[in-house]
């Protein structure tokens, strides 16, 4: 009978991969444990073994073409006179074969678990499943999570017990039978300028806003909620977030970009208030705009020291899910209840977008790279004659409150005892009464 | 951010040397630590800088002296004893843990006692079992001790300067084997705050927890299982009490897989209490059972490769994240 020799799994979150190499050509006989094919993922090249003896006999790919995990790369005929269906011998110590064909049902012609690159003999005949099945706390609530029923997959850790790998390699596989329609990339919006929302329209010189990294325009709207402004409000995604196209990765050019965007709603006057690095682009705002900037509010602002927390921003760039993101977020706030599911979720979901995620990492790798901020404001805002006020949170964990030290006099500091690195998220309505009083004092 | 290479004992000596410059209330004593520099030679220059009132030998009586360091410091100094084994400072248990780690609650919150012990442990030469322990459990058993034990130099002169600053008692658990080890000190006022774990290593595989002398350790494992597609986290919590569970928590929660490493004995230590921590907080996060790696329930051998057998060293780091990753 012919059997598949497969693609093996590259990478957690990859699904595609590159045949390199083929070792062998039609006719040629192989034996158990010879290289047949050299694929690679984006970072590592693999060898690919033959697990039977045989002929090859069919080969679905050329050198260069792009594979699909886990599905045949070739065929070789072993010989044997098997009658069943070609399921791949499950795992010695614990066989599930009815699970494993009710698996490879979901995804005709192309998964079959990962059992298989493991099987080491001939086709056993079916066994009986296993009526309860040992599996780790994490692979039980990402298939909870995902209403995937656990008897259904087919354990490779130890004493057959299911872990997140074949959760992942089970959920794959479904993903393949149903794949969803590919997600509407962005229109960029009109102009070539940044996204932009009025979250409150209104006459008269509006409260700009600049959220931080990661963040969207919807970070604000607990403040601007909060916060009985009167004034119009204002607030743009920065390059490479929300649904703002990617830009420049300088301070200057993000600036210039916000600057241009403001050009565009007519803005000649107004109150500029950032977030962490928000709050550094608006500095530079203030220090070359053409229009008339009446007073910055900074919010746990970026460049004025040195550090950044570079876990933060290695994990949080890298987070492909929900369950990845969350630890990261937490660390944005002192009280991590602040950090709610649907936060998350909508943050996850942004990332999700085509090129968001990957524009991130590079405006963080340019921006804050190996924890270091190659930003700095700190002269320039000693040199601003408007009036400046910085409220940060004393247990932020992304950039040290310290950092907000050492300003000229003439800027006012708030310090949040027990708060992080979200004053606004944190400590709402304290916030929104020094936005206010703040406002007021600089009209 | 610039800085310099240094010695851990030369960064301990620049935190001390700082602090004492900064506030006449800090103060040294011990056993040698004025004419000869201290037994690890942390404490040279000192004696000339500051004179002999606040850099004072002391005779061998431990109880006296950690006795007499909480009493300062109940009574407003910013006192530093330091204890040249770990080991001895048994013989002041009932300051340590009676006096100083009750008093400010017991006087509701009226009093203070910013006593900082310094000290040392670890295995390391053959200096035998009254010499090598590890014992941070019995003082992370303690409410109102602080317990630091840092593993490089810029974590050891920050911890120390932060120690310095605040008002509550300090074990600050130095290892024998750091004292000559090199790292890189960020110039001008560099100090760390306690609770703030340091990821010492980013990986995707599997996290260590590990402090003192077993970052070293941990960080050589994980480079050598580089080699092998095995990504390793390292992550030093740097102070035990307090500590940084959220930045634990959250490294599992992107690896999944946990292994502690620590060298004191594996019974009632602090090694299993992260662990009980992390499954009581990540339990759905795990993809495994948490591994503890420690160092065996005998006293420390004497003879150097008994000693080595005693206590984690790179290769059973090694076989153990084999073992996590693989399960």
């Amino acid at each position: 009978m012919q059997k598949p020799i497969l693609m093996p799994q590259v990478g957690q979150d990859l699904d595609e991969g590159k045949l390199i190499e083929l070792k062998v050509k039609l006719g040629d006989v192989v034996r158990k444990g010879d290289i047949v094919a050299i694929v690679e993922s984006e970072k590592a090249s693999f060898e690919v073994e033959a697990f039977e003896a045989g002929t090859v006999v069919k080969i679905l790919y050329a050198e260069g073409d792009a594979t699909t995990v886990l599905a045949p790369l070739l065929f070789v005929e072993t010989g044997d006179q098997a009658e069943t269906a070609p399921v791949p011998a499950p795992a010695p110590e614990e066989p599930d074969t009815a699970a494993l064909e009710e698996s490879e049902a979901a995804a005709p012609g192309a998964a079959v678990p990962a059992v298989a690159t493991r099987a080491t003999s001939a086709p056993q005949p079916p066994a009986v499943v296993a009526k309860s099945r040992r599996s780790s706390p994490l692979a039980r609530r990402i298939a909870g999570d995902n209403t995937l029923n656990l008897a259904d997959v087919a354990g490779s850790g130890p004493g057959g017990a299911v872990v997140l790998r074949d959760v992942q390699q089970a959920l794959q596989s479904a993903a393949r039978t149903f794949a969803p329609a590919p997600l509407q990339p962005t229109a960029p919006p009109a102009g070539g300028t940044l996204h932009r929302v009025w979250l409150r329209k209104g006459q008269g010189a509006p409260v700009v806003m600049v959220h931080g990294f990661g963040a969207d325009h919807n970070s604000w709207r607990v403040l601007a909620g909060g916060a009985n402004l009167a004034r119009p409000i204002l607030a743009v995604d920065l390059p490479g977030h929300g649904q703002s196209p990617e830009g420049g990765r300088s301070l200057e050019a993000i600036a210039a970009a916000v600057a241009a965007t403001l050009a565009e709603e007519g803005v000649t006057e107004a109150d500029l208030v950032g977030h962490s690095l928000g709050a550094a682009v608006v500095v530079s705002l203030a220090e070359t705009a053409r229009f008339n900037v009446r007073s910055l509010f900074l919010l746990s602002p970026a460049g004025l020291g040195p550090d950044i927390n570079a876990a933060f921003l290695a994990g949080f760039n890298r987070a492909s899910s929900q369950e990845t993101l969350a630890p990261w977020m937490r660390l944005l706030v002192a009280d991590e209840s602040h950090i709610g599911p649907a936060l998350v979720r909508i943050t996850a979901e942004t990332r999700a977008r085509p090129g968001v995620a990957d524009a991130q990492r590079r405006l963080a790798e340019a921006v804050f790279p190996d924890g270091t901020q190659l930003i700095s404001v700190r002269k320039a805002l000693g040199e601003l004659a408007i009036p400046v006020r910085i409220v940060v949170g004393a247990a932020d964990r992304i950039v040290p409150a310290h950092h907000a030290s050492g300003l000229p006099g003439t800027v006012g500091l708030h310090v949040f005892a027990n708060v992080g690195h979200m004053p606004f998220l944190e400590m709402r309505d304290a916030v929104a009464r020094l936005l206010g009083e703040h406002l007021r004092s600089a009209a | 951010m610039s800085g310099r290479e240094l010695m851990y004992r030369d960064a301990l000596r620049e935190a001390i040397d700082e602090e004492m410059g900064l506030n006449p209330d800090v103060f040294i004593i011990g056993e040698g630590i004025a004419d000869r520099g201290g037994s690890y030679k942390v404490t040279e220059g000192l004696l000339q800088k500051y004179g002999k009132l606040r850099v004072r030998d002391t005779p061998i009586s431990e109880a006296s002296m950690i006795g007499a360091g909480v009493g300062a410091a109940i009574a407003g100094a910013r006192p530093i004893v330091e204890i040249l084994y770990v080991d001895f400072a048994l013989l002041g248990m009932d300051q340590i843990v009676n006096q100083a780690a009750k008093f400010r609650l017991m006087t509701g919150g009226n009093g203070r006692v910013p006593f900082v012990l310094r000290t040392q442990g670890g295995t390391g030469g053959g200096v035998a079992a009254q010499h090598s322990q590890s014992l941070e459990a019995l003082f992370y058993h303690i409410p109102g001790l602080k317990v630091v034990m840092p593993s490089a130099p810029a974590d050891a002169k920050g911890l120390l300067k932060h120690a310095l600053r605040q008002d509550d008692p300090v074990m600050f658990l130095e290892h024998k084997h750091l004292y000559m080890t090199k790292g890189e000190v960020p110039d001008g006022e560099h100090v760390v705050e306690f609770g703030r774990a340091d990821i010492k290593r980013v990986g995707t595989d599997v996290t260590l927890v590990a402090w003192s002398n077993m970052v070293p350790r941990s960080l050589q494992a994980a480079h050598e299982l580089e080699a092998e597609g095995i990504s390793v986290e390292v992550v030093d919590p740097r102070t035990l009490v307090p500590l940084d569970l959220p930045a634990i928590l959250g490294s599992v929660a992107k690896t999944h897989r946990v292994i502690i490493v620590q060298e004191a004995v594996r019974r009632g230590g602090v090694a299993s209490d992260i662990a009980s921590l992390i499954q009581e907080e990540a339990f759905y996060d795990l993809d495994a059972p948490i591994e503890i790696l420690a160092g065996l329930n005998i006293p420390v051998p004497f003879n150097l490769e008994l000693e080595k057998a005693s206590v984690p060293q790179v290769e059973t780091i090694k076989a153990a994240i084999r073992k996590v990753v693989a399960a």
